[in-house]
């Protein structure tokens, strides 16, 4: 079956397209209950990186890293009675099924000397039974460098607890769980005390899993709105709103279910799925209600008996119209999208198998449901009224002029858009990477309130990891070992932004110097080293070190967390590691952060390759629908320059590009290509009118641009509606789509055109759907010598006419530089007489062709040509022929050889009509 | 022996001899009678430690153990390390005392030659990283405890009474790492053969198995091989007895004293 026979089909059984639809609804509703949210840090890293092997080793020889710090706050804290109840809330958090390890003065080793006696062991263990032995705890307490911005805070007023919960390399982490186990037992004790502080990756997961499930569908609810009041404000018709809002949540609906069934999580990227969905959707739904409306207005002129026979002429035209488009945009949006999924980033790829299903579901819905939609809910006659707004067709007609002007004078603005074009790509190249789980939270959200306040009162809350491998068993018992690991932590210190540097060597320092050491360095001998281990407590010594003894650890915490400061700190440590390790020991920083850093560094180029592949794929499918490897480029350009001029706007504000706002670059470049489609479709539709290509594509901006600034305009306002959102990403992303549609708008209204009328689009749809008998059209002269496929494509760049007869074809004394040829049936050839009576002078028969002299020299007509019959011409003008000799230089050659030889033979046989005078 | 002691085996000889049912036994009764039967006023013990994380052994080492009743009726320990290398000559002093922190001193021959003394040091803290504290490694005051006799039971197929130790003394309480203890105890010899540990959170945490018990003198049995597990950490220590003495000659008073270590007579 034919697509368009496919398509004209459902027109007939709307019914059935909606049980259809509601079984779809049906089968993927079952997926939705088992939909997964996953907004952790490690989806935003990168699984091909073999950096992340070495994370993964280092969290299985250390342990899980993934800590969350909570901070508790009194005034009367250090007072026996308040520190029996922090022993108690150490020990509920120590409880919780999730809790790995639970680290505060309560639990960790501390040594320090006591006038000549050396005192160890947890300083609260047991807790203090008097104020004087609380003080002197507190005393050693801040005096412990070790302790100090780690267990207490560096004015000694808070206690800090450490939760250590499993780590994602080991299996399944569920951080809402997690979250919820410590928010519980948080919640028990605040009463206790005046403020207790939690910040972790738990946490941080766990909330922006809530403020995305939460938002999902108050955001969704408010875009929508939105979108009703802009499409209400564009074309005063609910039908306008309705279609893409009905399309979006069956899409939204399929799309989630088919999560749920796929088992493929939902992310930040996914939560903007409906947004994306509605604003693909609604494009491609203002195209049908347009090309309906239109459908409307010439079943008006035409006439129909009844109203319904208005509406099934203008629901025809709007398939016939917009419905291989439709298809065309849902396969290239599909691919674009599904470049994604081969990213080694799973929120990407997660992202790119969503969203290309989701563009394919909401294409196909679109297809199925459009035509049913407008039987049951369509106008039945056109009236000006609801014609798009007086403002819009303003707006369109000044567009129509603006371009008018460009197309005769296009220099002067080429020039200004390749200036702007440029200082795009290097306002581009001045956007940071970012891969900062933190950024997806906005300032006012209480973690970040809480990461601030913690931050403030602990001094840094980052952290990262230094993995030194000895390559043998036992090595770092040996005090040349520490004493390296002990110099490389002494000068990451010094580094701006690192507040603390650890290792097992600075702990035995410490205990060194409280031994009686002058100053605090590592034991120098094998003996003293082996003594100061057999005082410690394995699990005083474990994040440092591994039983056995071949891996180190320096723990360096630090302030950072902008991936572009960060990834210059790990520059930094690597120069430190590279000039003062020795060569038998080998180290690599690694931990959760470092990771999501060195993915932003890479996030850049995947995604450049990616949307490389989906701009490939664009104009493969351009050059194949447009059967011209030139039409596929030109009609590709426009969906380059938006993601460009979008990108220099980030570079030219300052933002920051990550994970979330990547996907604004593929989403931006399949608008455009929608709208390009479009406009592209509309414009060959309009060259089977009118024959000059300048005026076809003012014609094409006239028809198109009310559909293009309606869903602009009305989607705009909903992006921008975005930036109200609790999450960052969301707000950027809102703010930055609303500014990719207007690059859109612009490109394709203005530039987009220009292209069209520059090169020859023949579409290969025409070219195959389109009965042309080549076989009885080789014979005719203008076609002389041409393979049957050219003959098709000078066919279908021209501009196609049809008359009844008796209709008049050429008029004796217009000037029109353009030439016929009579295809089918047969016309007569008239002059005026001084009556002004027309006089029969020859037959036009097929394959005749006239105005050869008018097409080159541009002189008036010099005869009236009539049907006689019903007829078929093709007219072909000089701007065609100018634009065949760009596209297809050797047809084009080949035309101009057989006009010559056929004004040669009309020469021939004026010179011996004239001899034999 | 302290007067408390005597009189109390005195009492629970008074009621034995007039012949009270075993069933009919209280808790402390039991514990009374183990402690009679097994309690030794001077101990010497040579011991191969190996301390297990999961069922792998991470750290092989050497000790002397000795141990020794003062008048007092508290207790005196020394400890040292014959092994691994480097720790050869370690040595951790540790004098009991009532209703305070009991006093300690820890010599590092590599560090200093001087002992020093372990301040505020508690009875909680592990045991030179291995998976005993020091308090199960001194012997209890009864009277600070609470003995609650369970259901009898059967442990590797012995029947054993089993009786809860409830710390009662305020001191105790406060410094004990556990919430209670239960002694399982032999019907058949009234030895010890395993104790359960529940921490001060009131879980089950670790379990100390008395394995392959000898006489050494009389009735008093001593295990040839003790196991402790944590089965919170899921690390063990194991400690295997290779030599045991208890007469006079082989524990001395003087070999608690500073002089005797710092002299480095201690060492083998």
């Amino acid at each position: 079956m034919k697509i368009s026979s496919f398509l004209e089909s459902l027109l007939r059984h709307p019914y059935w397209c909606l049980l259809s639809l509601l079984a779809l609804v049906v089968v993927f509703a079952f997926g939705i209950p088992k939909v997964t949210v996953d907004t952790s840090i490690q989806s935003l890293i990168s699984s091909s990186d073999p950096r992340k092997d070495i994370y993964v080793d280092y969290v299985n020889n250390f342990g899980s890293d993934r800590t969350t710090i909570i901070l508790v706050e009194d005034e009367t804290l250090w007072s026996p009675e308040k520190l029996e109840i922090f022993e108690e809330f150490h020990y509920e958090i120590s409880d919780l099924p999730s809790v790995l390890k639970v680290e505060s003065l309560i639990n960790v080793s501390d040594v320090h000397d006591e006038d000549g006696d050396v005192a160890s062991g947890a300083l609260l263990d047991p807790i203090p039974s008097n104020q004087e032995e609380v003080d002197k705890a507190k005393f050693h307490a801040r005096n412990n460098s070790l302790f100090d911005g780690q267990y207490i805070t560096p004015d000694g007023k808070g206690l800090v607890i450490i939760v250590t919960t499993p780590s994602y390399v080991t299996g399944e982490v569920d951080d809402v769980a997690v979250n919820q186990e410590l928010v519980e037992t948080i919640e028990n004790f605040n009463q206790y005390f005046e403020r207790i502080t939690s910040i972790g990756g738990a946490r941080l997961n766990s909330e922006t899993n809530d403020v995305l499930i939460a938002e999902m569908p108050v955001m969704f609810t408010f875009l929508i709105f939105m979108l009703l009041g802009g499409m209400w404000l564009a074309t005063k018709r609910p039908q306008a709103a309705f279609l893409p809002l009905i399309t979006a949540t069956i899409s939204t609906l399929v799309t989630f279910g088919f999560l749920g069934l796929s088992g493929i999580p939902l992310n930040m990227l996914g939560g903007l799925a409906p947004v994306i969905l509605l604003a693909l959707g609604s494009t491609e739904d203002m195209h049908y209600f347009a090309a309906y409306m239109e459908g409307l207005r010439r079943a008006d002129k035409s006439k129909p008996a009844t109203d319904k026979a208005a509406k099934e002429f203008a629901r025809k035209f709007m398939v016939r119209h917009v419905g291989i488009p439709t298809i065309l945009t849902a396969v290239t949006s599909t691919l674009g999208f599904a470049v994604s999924a081969i990213s080694d980033v799973s929120a990407i790829r997660d992202f790119g198998i969503m969203a290309s299903f989701a563009i394919f579901a909401n294409g196909f819905i679109t297809i199925l449901l459009a035509p049913t939609f407008f039987y049951f809910f369509g106008d039945k006659e056109s009236l000006k009224k609801r014609k798009p707004l007086k403002v819009l067709r303003k707006i369109s007609l000044a567009l129509a002029k603006l371009f008018d002007r460009i197309y005769k004078k296009p220099l002067p603005y080429l020039v200004v858009f390749a200036v702007l074009f440029i200082s795009a790509i290097v306002s581009g190249f001045n956007v940071n990477v970012s891969n900062n789980p933190l950024d997806a939270l906005t300032d006012d959200h209480p973690f970040k309130v809480d990461y601030n306040f913690s931050e403030d009162r602990l001094g840094g809350l980052e952290g990262l990891t230094i993995v030194v491998d000895s390559r043998r068993t036992e090595q770092f018992r040996d005090p040349e070992a520490l004493a390296a690991i002990f110099e490389v932590s002494r000068e990451v210190e010094s580094l701006p932004g690192v507040v603390k540097s650890t290792s097992l060597a600075d702990q035995l320092a410490h205990i060194n110097h409280v031994w009686g050491a002058p100053e605090v360095t590592p034991p120098t001998t094998k003996e003293e080293v082996a003594q100061f281990l057999l005082l410690l407590q394995f699990s005083d010594i474990e994040s440092y070190v591994t039983r056995d003894f071949r891996y180190a650890s320096i723990k360096v915490k630090h302030t950072i967390s902008d991936t572009k400061e960060l990834l210059l700190l790990i520059n930094r440590i690597d120069s430190i590691l590279n000039e003062r390790l020795p060569i038998w020991l080998k180290a690599e920083v690694t931990g959760e952060s470092p990771l999501a850093a060195y993915t932003a560094t890479g996030l850049i180029s995947s995604q450049g390759q990616s949307i490389l592949f989906l701009i490939l794929t664009i104009y493969v499918v351009m050059a194949l629908i447009f059967s011209s490897f030139k039409a596929g480029l030109g009609a590709v350009l426009p969906n380059i320059f938006v993601p460009v001029f979008t990108l220099g706007f980030m570079g030219l504000i300052g933002l920051d590009i990550n994970p979330p706002l990547v996907i604004v670059i593929v989403v931006s470049i399949g608008i455009a290509v929608d709208d390009t489609i479009h406009m592209l479709s509309s414009y060959k539709e309009s060259c089977k009118k009118i024959s000059n290509p300048r005026f076809a594509a003012r014609y094409t901006i006239r028809q198109e641009s009310a559909a293009v600034l309606t869903t602009t305009l009305a989607l705009c306002i909903a992006f921008f509606s975005q930036t109200v959102s609790s999450l960052y990403y969301t707000q950027m992303f809102g703010f930055l789509m609303a500014v990719a549609l207007i690059f859109a708008l612009v490109i394709d209204i203005i530039f987009t055109p220009l292209l069209m009328t520059r090169l020859n689009f023949v579409g290969v749809f025409d070219l195959i759907s389109q009965k042309i008998p080549v076989d009885n059209l080789k014979s005719f002269p203008l076609f002389s010598g041409m393979k049957p496929r050219y003959i098709r494509k000078i066919i279908l760049s021209s501009v196609q006419r049809n008359y009844k007869k008796g209709d008049e074809i050429i008029k004796i004394g217009t000037s029109d530089k353009s030439l016929l040829v009579l295809l089918r049936g047969r016309a007569g050839i008239y002059l005026t007489d001084e009556n002004m009576k027309f006089r029969h002078v020859a037959d036009m028969l097929e394959g005749d062709t006239v105005g050869e002299v008018s097409l080159l020299v541009d002189t008036p007509r010099s005869a009236t040509i009539i049907a006689d019959d019903d007829c078929w011409l093709i007219e072909i003008d000089i701007e065609t022929l100018e634009s065949l000799q760009i596209t297809q230089p050797y047809l084009s050659g080949r035309l101009y050889q057989n006009i010559v030889r056929i004004l040669s033979v009309r020469l021939l046989n004026a010179n011996s009509e004239a001899g034999k005078k | 022996m302290t007067l408390k002691k005597i009189a109390f085996s005195y009492v629970f000889l008074l009621v034995f001899s007039f012949g009270v049912n075993a069933d009919e036994l209280t808790g402390r009764q039991i514990m009374d009678k183990s402690s009679e039967i097994h309690d030794l006023p001077r101990e010497y013990e040579d011991l191969k430690m190996n301390l297990f994380d999961r069922d792998k052994i991470f750290e092989k080492r050497e000790l002397r153990r000795f141990s020794l009743e003062g008048s007092d009726g508290l207790f005196k320990y020394l400890t040292v390390f014959d092994g691994p290398a480097g720790v050869e000559g370690v040595a951790l002093l540790s004098w009991q005392n009532k209703g305070r922190s009991d006093d300690q001193w820890t010599y590092l021959p590599a560090v200093s030659k001087k002992l020093k003394r372990t301040a505020g040091s508690s009875k909680r803290k592990p045991f030179l990283g291995t998976d005993f504290t020091y308090e199960d490694m001194t012997s209890d005051d009864r009277d600070d405890f609470l003995y609650e006799r369970m259901d009898d039971t059967r442990v590797d197929e012995e029947d054993v009474y089993a009786v809860k130790a409830i710390p009662f003394a305020e001191d105790v309480k406060k410094e004990t790492g556990y919430s209670w203890r239960v002694f399982y105890i032999s019907k058949k010899t009234w030895f010890v053969v395993k104790v359960d540990f529940y921490n001060r959170r009131e879980k089950h945490e670790k379990t100390q198995y008395n394995y392959d018990p000898v006489v050494v003198i009389n009735e008093s049995m001593r295990p040839m091989r003790t196991l402790m597990v944590n089965h919170k950490e899921k690390t063990s220590t194991e400690m295997l007895v290779q030599q045991r003495k208890i007469d006079p000659e082989a524990v001395k008073e003087q070999m608690f004293k500073h002089r005797w270590i710092k002299s480095g007579r201690y060492m083998r």
